[in-house]
């Protein structure tokens, strides 16, 4: 049928090889075709599992999930390298550092200013999918000229339900 | 779509939070363009699943083609033959295409020039590298090669041309200089070799005012090329985004292309293989009954009858090497590598000479990367090389057979849809997240505090990306991509050589050339970004 739509300079001539190649390219596209029906699928499946499971869920969406985090001379105390959430839940940060600094979770742009010794404590809901940096500005004046550097401390990945 | 679930209470703490964060965010030192990406790597499970389609689809193509297949020609449908084909592309709309991406041109370049020089206040840097250096490509790549038309640069010079010489006609004005052929494309080459520089390792191009002075320098060289060897001269073997677009939109469905014999004769492009498609130096001549606007299928003006040319070959795999850097550098062996060369002392300040030998790390970073594509490439096209030569048939004993670079001209578009399809997966969110970003500079494009379509106060949301929905569209081009480069390297063998059996046999090494790079993309994707830490 698309055929019959193709305006074509080259008439290619119809013998049986060119035929036979059709034949061959029609099927390699409809594997193709057939490829990305699977795929697709399995997303509609998959979310429509998500969706039917989801009321089972709703109760750990209020559950508060809390991180004791410590700051060391300008680094994390601790090894980790990311925080893993999952989508929907409430967070509670907690953060204690030695030296006066500043603490900026990108993406859902919360920032904290800490003063030595005295915990600060960042509250959030992960409403967004994703893996957001959490920086360090040092000094605890962020803009201030000069301080171009700011150090990635971990990451918050906060994952699809 | 899952459905938002802000409480209220929380929206106002964080639209403080939002105002305080961005008045006392300092330009981070990320050479990479505007905006940060919050992808999540994709799950192991998913990336097995990718890569055992891609192998599984990559046999049955070569089991379906093993007959060997001819394919001469593309089917076409000509979009000028109906109306609203010819009212999009009436001469007056496209007059209001140029003219309106020069307006956003010289927007740019004034933003840049007295606009705050804050990367998240002013519209400079988001506009060249994420709408147009991310978007155009994306564009160019999934809808056609719209970059010959609107490219401002190339506006300006032919209305300043046109009003200058109109007492003569276009004809009588010879350029000054006339192109040596042995330079043939190797300055757009050299300028993309810069580009990419600037786009992965200079540290200040998120900076306005630097940015836009390096575009105005490149206009320059743009204009003085245009007046010295003659604008459609330039614009082929000099111009760097005219080559890169034009790459890129091979895989596009639309072309545009000249039927008129005569019209072609007079072109003077070296590069034209018989079929006049996407030359706009002859588009520009023709008349309208002799110009056609097609639809065609993907990827099948990567298909070619003849090699391409040494410098075009290496744009390609340049490109492809720059497209794959650019993901390298976020991810967490990269960051290692980095931090274990810069800070040897892990608590110890950062050292005067940081800046410098970060730089030298990612500059040697991106050269090794360009160097090794090329090594890897050159070694599967010279496999191919030693495994289709004929055996001696005459009796002085001389075997038949390509060279290597042979193989490797005719082979190498084969591999785009591959860096198309990665380039794709690892710049959707980034685009989805970064369009919102200009709602409020539209605004308030310099930094100014106006507000002049009410919407300098629009809120971000990063909740519109969904994490899956980026996974499963991530991993399903990139394998498609990997499908149409292998359907596309069938052809291309079938063209090549006369024997079935020589095609399919030269295939083996290009499959496994193929998978090593549709894993190496997928892995990329699999990995947790990582900018490099304390930079």
């Amino acid at each position: 049928m698309a055929h019959s739509l193709c305006t074509s300079t080259h008439q290619p001539r119809q013998t049986g090889a060119t035929s036979d190649a059709r034949s061959l390219q029609h099927r390699a596209w409809r594997c193709l075709g057939f490829c990305v029906a699977v795929i697709a699928a399995q997303y509609v499946l998959s979310h429509a599992f998500q969706l039917a499971t989801a009321s089972a869920q709703e109760t750990r969406q209020a559950a508060l999930h809390s991180y004791e985090l410590r700051i060391e001379k300008g680094k994390l105390a601790s090894s980790a390298k990311s925080l893993r959430a999952v989508e929907g839940e409430q967070l509670a940060l907690r953060w204690v550092s030695d030296e006066p600094a500043t603490v900026h979770l990108h993406g859902y742009d919360v920032e904290l200013k800490l003063v030595p010794g005295v915990p600060g404590t960042m509250t959030l809901q992960a409403y967004a999918t994703g893996r957001f940096p959490i920086t360090l500005h040092g000094g605890g004046h962020a803009g201030q000229p000069g301080t171009r550097k700011e150090r990635t401390l971990l990451y918050l990945e906060v994952h699809p339900r | 779509m899952r459905c938002a679930t802000n409480p209220p209470a929380y929206r106002t703490l964080l639209k403080g939070a939002l105002v305080a964060g961005v008045a006392g965010y300092v330009a981070t030192a990320q050479a990479h363009g505007f905006g940060q990406r919050y992808d999540l790597p994709v799950p192991l499970w998913l990336y097995l699943w990718g890569a055992a389609a891609a192998v599984a689809m990559s046999f049955l193509v070569m089991a379906l083609f093993a007959r060997g297949v001819r394919v001469q020609t593309y089917p076409r449908v000509n979009l000028l033959q109906w109306g609203i084909g010819r009212a999009i592309a009436h001469p007056v709309m496209l007059v209001i295409y140029r003219a309106l991406a020069l307006g956003v041109f010289i927007l740019v370049i004034t933003a840049g020039l007295i606009g705050v020089q804050n990367p998240f206040k002013n519209i400079a840097p988001i506009m060249i590298w994420a709408i147009w250096w991310v978007g155009v490509a994306y564009l160019s790549s999934l809808l056609g090669n719209f970059w010959m038309l609107i490219n401002p640069a190339n506006t300006i010079f032919a209305w300043i041309d046109r009003i200058c010489t109109r007492a003569q006609s276009d004809a009588l004005r010879t350029p000054p200089l006339r192109w040596p052929a042995w330079l043939s494309s190797w300055p757009a080459v050299a300028l993309f070799l810069l580009f990419a520089w600037s786009e992965l390792v200079w540290e200040q191009s998120d900076s306005p005012k630097h940015l836009v002075a390096v575009v105005l320098v490149y206009c320059a060289i743009t204009w003085i090329g245009m007046y010295a060897f003659g604008r459609d001269t330039w614009l082929r073997h000099g111009e760097v985004f005219t080559a890169v677009f034009s790459l890129l939109s091979r895989f596009a469905p639309t072309e545009v292309r000249v039927v008129d014999p005569k019209v072609c004769a007079t072109c003077g492009n070296a590069d034209c293989q018989g079929e006049c498609v996407d030359c706009y130096a002859c588009l520009r001549r023709a008349e309208a009954s002799g110009r056609e606007w097609n639809l065609r299928p993907y990827a099948a003006g990567l298909l070619t009858h003849r090699p391409v040319h040494l410098p075009v070959m290496t744009l390609v795999i340049t490109l492809l090497a720059t497209v794959t850097f650019d993901g390298l550098i976020e991810t967490p062996l990269w960051a290692g590598l980095v931090e274990g060369l810069q800070f040897p002392a892990a608590d110890a300040p950062a050292p005067p000479g940081a800046g410098a030998s970060r730089t030298m790390v990612y500059t040697l970073g991106l050269s090794g990367t360009v160097a090794l594509f090329f090594c890897a490439y050159l070694l599967f096209c010279w496999l191919i090389a030693c495994i289709t030569r004929a055996p001696a048939t005459s009796v002085a004993g001389a075997t038949q057979g390509y060279s290597a670079t042979t193989i490797a001209r005719y082979f190498v578009l084969t591999l785009v849809p591959i860096a198309i399809a990665y380039h794709l997966a690892h710049y959707l969110s980034f685009l989805v997240m970064t369009w919102q970003y200009l709602i409020p500079m539209v605004s308030d494009p310099f930094g100014f505090g106006w507000n002049l379509f009410g919407t300098a106060h629009h809120f971000v949301r990063i909740g519109i990306v969904d994490a899956r929905a980026v996974w499963y569209t991530s991993v399903a081009a990139i394998v498609a991509g990997h499908i149409a480069a292998v359907v596309l390297s069938h052809i291309m063998a079938s063209r090549v050589f006369d024997d079935p059996r020589m095609a399919t046999r030269s295939q083996y090494p290009m499959l496994i050339l193929m998978l090593g790079y549709t894993m190496l993309s997928l892995w990329i994707i699999a990995q947790p970004i990582t900018t490099s830490g304390g930079a």
